[in-house]
């Protein structure tokens, strides 16, 4: 493959002024609101409180604490088992949309939408309605007593049910492009269908199915509502970084606790780095050279398909009491549909409401335009700091965000740079937890783009301004457009690093809910979620309606792949 | 519009060695080449030759490690490519997607801030030069191969630019095509008598369209001159080879004779008269090109060979014959009321001393 950075770099920054300044903002910004952050939480894990000098006793006493092993391990434990379950039930959905023929593929894609473009709790919630100790399901329906959702098991199913969609959609990107002619010189060699599967399917796809395991892997060990929610007395760090820092105002305890889970995130980040670069020869075969004969053979098609179904209908199921729920009268109790808690919740969180759409409004944009200059700046120019630049903005793929949260109210409650009760430091965090996937969308249409394009408008006289907005920008506007609409979306469902930033200025949506499930005010809680996921359905459908009016059409998929 | 000269003087690009090989990577060697107002110039060579680094230092996107570049009498070495007086048509022609075709052709000139009449005139004009006329409109992706090709060198023309340059413009087209573009670009370039340089691997190509062909190997000019003297005088047994075919034989110089001609044994006998350009001794060894169609298989002649391979190309019959062990290729032009020879018949290869060039 030809060096994709454009030769007009040569020029180099220092005769071009605006190219500088953007190239100073943008190391400026990652120093400041990435690095800083994660420096403050190592240096408050290893500063004795009381004497402030440098100390490793925060380690010395979690290692000692039966808790925080407890918790290490549960988090483990917890992530191997999403990630794998995740993996599956994903690489079921993805094989049933690329190779099998299906009447339900609609369905199937809005089942993999729903909990991408929902808060990340809201499948929680439903599960203690549906299959609580007072469950609609477990003890209405089956008459069991005392069933116990919370702990691991119902982590397992719910946070399956929250990344599998992830999983399914990468895995749709390389089955996708997956050659056909391969598989037909198998089958021409005499291998039956399942041979096939098994000795050319899944070999090649076996370091794009490890590297689906490390994502789901990374997105169970990160998540922090749905172990607050339905942990119980199933401990997770993600959690614990919360419950300490800001519950047991042990901030020495948190940032060590941080450091740890940062630790494990960057360490499976890089060992998924490693595993993506080995399964390029996958995704070079390009596309396919032909489309693929879907399987119509029925001992295949119907059992596939049935499972999908199953697993929709449990997934719709989740999403339909969760409505419900909002409208019963007495949770758990008294199930009369009634407004009450629509009413209470309009009389006391509409504050909240009209926060969260401002700062997701003004997050979105900032956020998308960032991206794609540093995506610019990297897959372009030649200057140094690149590799830096390329780095750190990816970083954040493998900072949880309770680890974020945390390291944003150490760095910005003190001078100089005091941000916390502002609206901007949530802005802030938005814009700088949703980069990697902006940059990394920006980077993938970037290199789709021949770069002797830009050279030719160059060669014409533009100079790198007139040729990044001329022609660069317009040729990445459906990538810039979809990460926008994705942006604002993650922007209003977002809670784990966003709950250490609310103040009594700023209060989010998301944060609302919590504090509700915190109160056992479950109904309040399911209002709240319904009113934003209508939110977001209305916005996200204005502005594709829009987009497609204008001729372009997005979908949260561009984002995965 | 003013056709400029390019002078490139000790032109050089070095890549630094990458860890573990240890070795530099001479790129482009110490090129000097002059290059006159309104000439047509192939830099002609197999990949890796350097010609399109040299075409792309020329128009600013690669550095240069050492020399210099000269438009029109300045040097442009230091300028950034959207400063330079050079226009590229690029070999994926870089049509901007997003734009339409007067729009990707009207770019240059509105970046020139020219007034939207007079870029409107010289649009217009340059569509009718290149034959797109009605075309204006149109998306890029609404083109024909041809087509695109045409609006790629249409919006380099209208930038009126003191050199043009092309990197393999036509190797994207099917071969039909590319003959009709390679005249097509030919003409269009004497009736504007604009400057030009052109990349391209395609031999064919460059003999039909240069004044002057430049061939290139490991960085370094292998020869320079018309097509003609490319042709029939290669300096070089990679010259000979890399244009046309060739058969190359090796003898010894036995007498040089006051004429400049020269007697030179090869295989069982001795050839006399042979013209040389080049000083030899008498006891040099010598290489002798002969090209394929110079030469005829008949029943009497100057060596005697065997029929290794007979093969009706259309237009010629290809042989291929064994010369006392060396292999000879000849090409005998409309073999249909020639008497053809089979494999393994034995018969004697017939030509001119004056087709036979001595290196």
């Amino acid at each position: 493959m030809k060096d994709q950075s454009n030769p007009l770099i040569r020029k180099g920054p220092l005769q071009d002024p605006v190219l500088l300044f953007s190239i100073v903002c943008v190391i400026a910004l990652l120093l400041l609101f990435v690095l800083l952050p994660l420096f403050s939480i190592m240096q408050g894990s290893f500063l004795d409180p009381k004497s402030g000098s440098l100390s490793l006793s925060a380690y010395l006493n979690l290692f000692q604490s039966n808790n925080f092993r407890t918790a290490f391990g549960n988090t483990l434990r917890l992530g191997i088992t999403v990630g794998f379950t995740s993996t599956v039930v994903g690489f079921l959905f993805a094989y049933v949309r690329q190779c099998v023929k299906s009447p339900f593929k609609k369905l199937f894609s809005v089942i993999e939408i729903m909990p991408i473009i929902s808060p990340p709790f809201v499948l929680a919630l439903s599960a203690i309605t549906l299959l609580g100790r007072r469950g609609l399901i477990t003890y209405r329906l089956l008459g069991i007593k005392d069933f116990d959702i919370y702990g691991f098991k119902g982590l397992v199913v719910v946070q399956t049910m929250v990344f599998f969609p992830i999983a399914a959609m990468t895995l749709d990107g390389l089955l996708e492009n997956f050659d056909v002619s391969m598989e037909e010189a198998a089958r021409n060699l005499g291998a039956s269908r399942l041979k096939v599967f098994t000795s050319v399917m899944l070999p090649m796809l076996a370091s794009g199915l490890a590297n689906v395991f490390l994502l789901s892997f990374i997105e169970s060990v990160t998540d922090f509502s749905n172990p607050m929610i339905l942990g119980g007395g199933y401990k997770t760090l993600a959690s614990q970084i919360y419950i300490q820092a800001i519950g047991n105002y042990d901030t020495q305890t948190g940032t060590a606790i941080a450091a740890i889970l940062l630790l494990v995130t960057v360490a499976v980040f890089v060992v998924q780095k490693a595993v993506l670069d080995k399964r390029s020869y996958v995704t070079l075969t390009g596309k396919a050279s032909r489309t693929r004969e879907l399987i119509d053979d029925k001992h295949i098609m119907i059992p596939l398909n049935l499972l999908c179904l199953l697993i929709s209908f449990w997934v719709l199921l989740f999403y339909v009491f969760l409505v419900l729920s909002a409208f019963f009268k007495t949770w758990g109790a008294d199930y009369t549909l009634v407004m009450k808690n629509f009413n209470y919740v309009f009389q006391y969180s509409m504050k909240p409401v009209k926060d969260t759409l401002l700062i997701a409004i003004l997050a979105a944009p900032i956020g998308g335009i960032l991206s794609m200059v540093v995506a610019y700046l990297v897959v372009r120019k030649r200057f140094i700091g690149r590799r830096f630049v390329e780095y750190v903005s990816m970083l954040g793929m493998a900072v949880p965000g309770t680890v974020f949260g945390l390291g944003y109210i150490l760095t910005f409650n003190t001078k100089p740079l005091v941000l916390t009760n502002t609206l901007w430091i949530l802005v802030i965090v938005l814009v700088m937890t949703r980069l990697p996937v902006g940059v990394r969308s920006g980077m993938s249409a970037l290199r789709q783009i021949d770069p002797s394009i830009e050279e030719a408008a160059t060669d014409l006289g533009a100079t790198t301004t007139k040729v990044f907005s001329s022609i660069t920008l317009p040729l990445i506007r459906p990538a810039f457009y979809t990460g926008l609409v994705f942006s604002f979306v993650k922007s209003m469902t977002a809670i784990s690093a966003v709950i250490f930033l609310v103040s009594a200025n700023y209060n989010l949506l998301t944060v609302r809910v919590m504090q509700h499930v915190d109160k056992g005010q479950f109904g309040y809680a399911a209002a709240l979620s319904v009113i934003l996921m209508v939110i977001v359905f209305v916005v996200v459908g204005i502005m594709n309606l829009i987009l497609s009016r204008m001729g372009h059409s997005t979908s949260s998929k561009n984002l995965f792949q | 519009m003013k056709a400029k000269g390019v002078k490139i003087e000790h032109l050089s690009k070095i890549y630094p060695h990458k860890r573990g090989s240890g070795k530099d990577v001479y790129a482009v060697d110490d090129i000097s080449l002059e290059i006159q107002p309104g000439e047509f110039i192939t830099l002609l060579g197999p990949s890796g030759c350097g010609k399109t680094t040299t075409l792309r230092m020329i128009a600013g996107f690669e550095k240069p490690t050492s020399g210099d570049i000269l438009l029109g009498g300045q040097s442009i070495k230091d300028l950034t490519p959207d400063r330079r007086d050079t226009a590229m048509v690029f070999q994926t022609y870089a049509l901007f997607p997003n734009l339409n075709v007067y729009d990707n052709i009207s770019y240059g000139l509105k970046i020139k801030k020219l007034s939207s009449e007079e870029i409107r005139k010289k649009v217009l004009g340059i569509l009718e030069l290149t034959g797109l006329t009605g075309l204006e409109d149109r998306h890029t992706n609404e083109l024909s191969g041809g087509q695109q090709q045409r609006v790629a060198l249409a919006r380099a023309l209208v930038m009126e630019p003191g050199v043009l340059l092309f990197d393999e413009p036509l190797s994207n087209l099917d071969a039909k095509l590319r003959v009709q573009m390679r005249t097509e670009i030919r003409k269009i370039q004497r009736t504007v008598g604009i400057t030009a340089i052109y990349v391209t691997h395609d031999q064919a190509e460059a003999m039909s369209m240069s004044d002057r062909i430049v061939i290139l190997k490991d960085g370094k000019i292998s020869q320079m001159g018309t097509p003609k003297e490319v042709y029939y005088s290669p300096e070089s047994e990679f010259s000979a080879n890399f244009i046309g075919t060739a058969n190359i034989l090796h003898g010894t110089v036995q007498t040089v004779h006051p004429d400049g001609t020269l007697s030179v044994a090869l295989l069982d006998t001795v050839l006399e008269h042979v013209p040389c350009q080049r000083p030899h001794q008498s006891g040099d060894a010598c290489t002798l090109v002969i090209r394929p169609e110079a030469c005829s298989v008949r029943e009497d002649g100057l060596f005697q060979a065997e029929v290794s391979l007979s093969t009706f190309m259309g237009s010629y019959q290809l042989y291929e014959l064994d010369l006392l062990g060396s292999r000879f290729t000849v090409h005998e032009n409309n073999p249909k009321t020639k008497r053809i020879y089979q494999v393994g018949e034995t018969t004697h290869l017939a030509l001119d001393i004056r087709d036979i060039h001595v290196i």
